[in-house]
């Protein structure tokens, strides 16, 4: 059952209600039900804190993982019933480090060449192409285990797509990397997706990560909570913000004196820094600041700002803790 | 197809690559049984000789001097004390200083002529490895001492009892090793062990490292089929234990000097077969033990039961039901009745098909394990 592409957008990954239970001495359910679909030369991010199920949803739509219930599919290929064709044309970059440690960056790409029947007459060429584009030319010799956290990331990349895959699978390739290897390695991804119109599935706890992608779905406990471009899920805030900075030895108060003012939505705190998501920027400033005052607590930096990836998150997370707690109730 | 043996061969060339690299555990795995076979070579000798002895020698005549004599000039004992009292001989007894006492009393000589003769054996049965070999050795000696009595009277009377003095003339025999060497009995057994303890450790050890570094689930993500990983890994630890073998049997017999009397080639071909039965239940460790710690631990309970229980340096024969069926799951218990009747005896298959089978079923055991242990998923 191969999906063909008639239209535009083509559904390259599909999940369908797909769940993930592991059974040890009680039942834990990793992916409780999650539905997305991936098009064609599209970026997905799969955003969520750690616990979420990110891994483990990446591994079940591999099919490295068994499910429980519900589907998934890769190109069309059934993720349980037809595993090798989708590892034929699907690039895995798991989460750790899994390249043996002990080849050389040229032994880990041959190696890896091998295993996806890369014919050897084309594997010079292809491994000479992918050490350029990941810049690893001059560590062609280097024994894996001793390249920096960043180079390691961009070796795996590179082993992922020796066969010239037409989907990436990469399962928080930026973890323990340092920010400019970060960036780096987003430049690839964006460059695989522009020359090559590769569709990548990428997870990710940084949230600064998904402004990179074109499609977004949070995770959290094993839900997909929210999905949409990066500026419907920062839509998703509830109204405009604030950020301010409150006396520090007063922190908890002014905290709780803002919560208790109309038109406040929500309130995270940021380290030392209040997020206030209100209604009206312009009305609730002067007025948190006068009621602030009142109280003689003193406040630094009041100033509206842009909702980002991160206050949009934490606020659909509040949100879902709150229908959880009033349901049990 | 083609891709299959690609597949397989990119395995094998990196396991290859894996033990050159990390060639203090190659080295370490190929030394250390070379080490182990020295070192049981020499020291596990089942006859234990130069026990030191002890004597309180209460007559100090001609006959009780010649029954000391004929002790220690046996080579099974030392003169390491002569004691003035029975009690100073189980104070050295109780030191360690000798594993026998012999006390003889005063008057042998008359004694002997009444036919009254008693003497004391005192023997150190903590020990018991010497406590077997100095009982038999005196017992023998005594025995022997006393018959050559009444014919020694016979001949200081002028008489000559000829040949046939004693009714009985035990001819013993030993087969296959008429000098009795210890070697012939321990360097087939332990090379045998010491093969099957590199196969297991070596193919379990990689399996699970390979799990543990989390390669096993990059190479999941391939196309690679888990069989074609598993017979990747086979094979260069077949290999390395084949070589291993040479190894230890061109150490047996150049330097050893244990003679080789069976048929090479019917060797090799049940040595390979002993080897895969041994992978056969390193595959099985590897899917029981989920780090390399495990793994040796493991590998020390084989070790130890691979000493005790399979007819290494213990008969089976004696053995309950249980035990012997303990030893019944280890390879080794198999090939050792092979590798000592074919390079000691000069058997054929005539003679060891019970084990050849026993060994075949391992092997069966292993093809229908294999696509069973090959799991397609992590979980």
């Amino acid at each position: 059952m191969i999906y063909t592409a008639v239209f535009m957008s083509e559904a390259v990954i599909v999940a369908n209600h797909l769940v993930k239970e592991f059974r040890s001495n009680r039942v834990v359910r990793a992916v409780n039900g999650v539905s997305l679909q991936v098009d064609r030369g599209e970026v997905f991010g799969l955003i969520g804190p750690d616990g979420a199920g990110k891994t483990t949803l990446a591994r079940v739509i591999l099919g490295l993982l068994s499910r429980t219930s519900g589907e998934s599919s890769i190109l069309g290929y059934d993720s349980m019933a037809h595993p090798y064709e989708i590892r034929e044309r699907v690039g895995y970059v798991a989460q750790q480090l899994t390249l043996p440690p002990d080849l050389t960056v040229v032994e880990n790409m041959r190696f890896f060449a091998d295993t996806q029947g890369v014919p050897r007459s084309a594997q010079a060429k292809r491994i000479a192409e992918l050490l350029e584009f990941t810049g690893l030319t001059q560590f062609m010799g280097r024994i894996t285990a001793r390249l920096s956290g960043g180079m390691k990331k961009k070796l795996a990349l590179a082993c992922s797509l020796i066969h010239e895959p037409d989907v990436l699978l990469l399962d928080e390739p930026t973890l323990g990397v340092d920010p400019v290897s970060r960036r780096e390695f987003w430049a690839l991804l964006s460059t695989l997706r522009a020359t090559q119109g590769l569709t990548i599935l990428v997870s990710t706890p940084y949230m600064d990560e998904a402004e990179r992608c074109n499609q977004i779905g949070l995770i959290y406990q094993g839900q997909i909570i929210a999905n949409g471009s990066p500026q419907q899920i920062k839509a998703l805030s509830p109204g405009q913000l604030l950020e301010l900075h409150p006396d520090p030895d007063r922190f908890d108060e002014a905290l709780r004196l803002i919560q208790s003012l109309p038109g406040v939505a929500e309130v995270q705190t940021y380290g030392a820094l209040l997020h206030v998501f209100v209604d009206n920027a312009d009305r609730r400033l002067r007025e948190i600041e006068s009621s602030l005052t009142q109280q003689q607590i003193t406040v630094s930096g009041l100033r509206p700002i842009e909702p980002r990836m991160e206050e949009a998150f934490i606020s659909l997370i509040n949100h879902q803790r709150l229908a959880e707690t009033g349901t049990t109730r | 197809m083609r891709k299959s043996f690609q597949r397989i061969s990119a395995v094998v060339r990196k396991d290859a690559i894996h033990l050159r690299r990390d060639w203090h555990t190659l080295f370490l795995m190929i030394a250390i049984p070379v080490i182990e076979l020295f070192l049981l070579a020499y020291s596990a000798t089942f006859t234990a000789r130069h026990l030191p002895l002890a004597v309180y020698d209460q007559s100090h005549d001609t006959q009780s001097r010649a029954f000391v004599d004929s002790l220690t000039n046996s080579g099974y004992f030392d003169l390491a004390l002569n004691a003035n009292s029975q009690a100073e001989i189980i104070k050295a007894l109780d030191d360690g200083q000798v594993k026998i006492g012999v006390v003889i009393p005063s008057d042998l000589s008359q004694h002997i002529d009444r036919q009254t003769g008693t003497l004391l054996i005192l023997l150190d049965g903590s020990d018991a490895y010497s406590l077997q070999s100095a009982y038999g050795a005196v017992n023998a000696l005594a025995q022997k001492f006393s018959m050559d009595l009444p014919l020694q009277t016979l001949q200081e009377n002028g008489l000559s009892a000829g040949q046939n003095a004693l009714p009985i003339d035990t001819s013993v025999q030993t087969l296959y090793n008429p000098s009795r060497e210890d070697l012939y009995f321990i360097i087939p057994g332990v090379a045998a062990m010491l093969l099957q303890m590199f196969a297991i450790l070596g193919i379990a050890m990689t399996i699970v490292r390979e799990r543990e570094w989390g390669v096993a689930e990059q190479l999941l993500a391939t196309p690679t089929r888990p069989l074609e990983n598993i017979i990747g890994k086979i094979i260069p630890y077949f290999a390395l234990s084949m070589f291993e073998m040479v190894v230890i049997h061109a150490l047996g017999y150049f330097w050893f000097g244990v003679p080789f009397k069976g048929s090479l080639p019917l060797y090799l071909v049940l040595a390979a077969l002993f080897v895969s039965s041994s992978l056969c239940v390193g595959l099985l460790l590897s899917t029981i033990a989920t780090t390399q710690k495990q793994v040796q631990t493991i590998g020390a309970l084989i070790l130890l039961l691979s000493f005790l229980l399979t007819g290494l340096i213990f008969s089976r024969i004696p053995m309950p039901w249980w035990t012997q069926l303990i030893g019944t799951v280890l390879p080794v218990t198999h090939f050792i009745p092979i590798v000592r009747g074919i390079m000691v005896k000069g058997v054929g298959l005539s003679a060891l098909w019970p084990n050849v089978v026993a060994l075949v079923l391992f092997n069966l055991i292993l093809i229908v394990l294999l696509p069973v242990l090959s799991r397609k998923r992590m979980d």
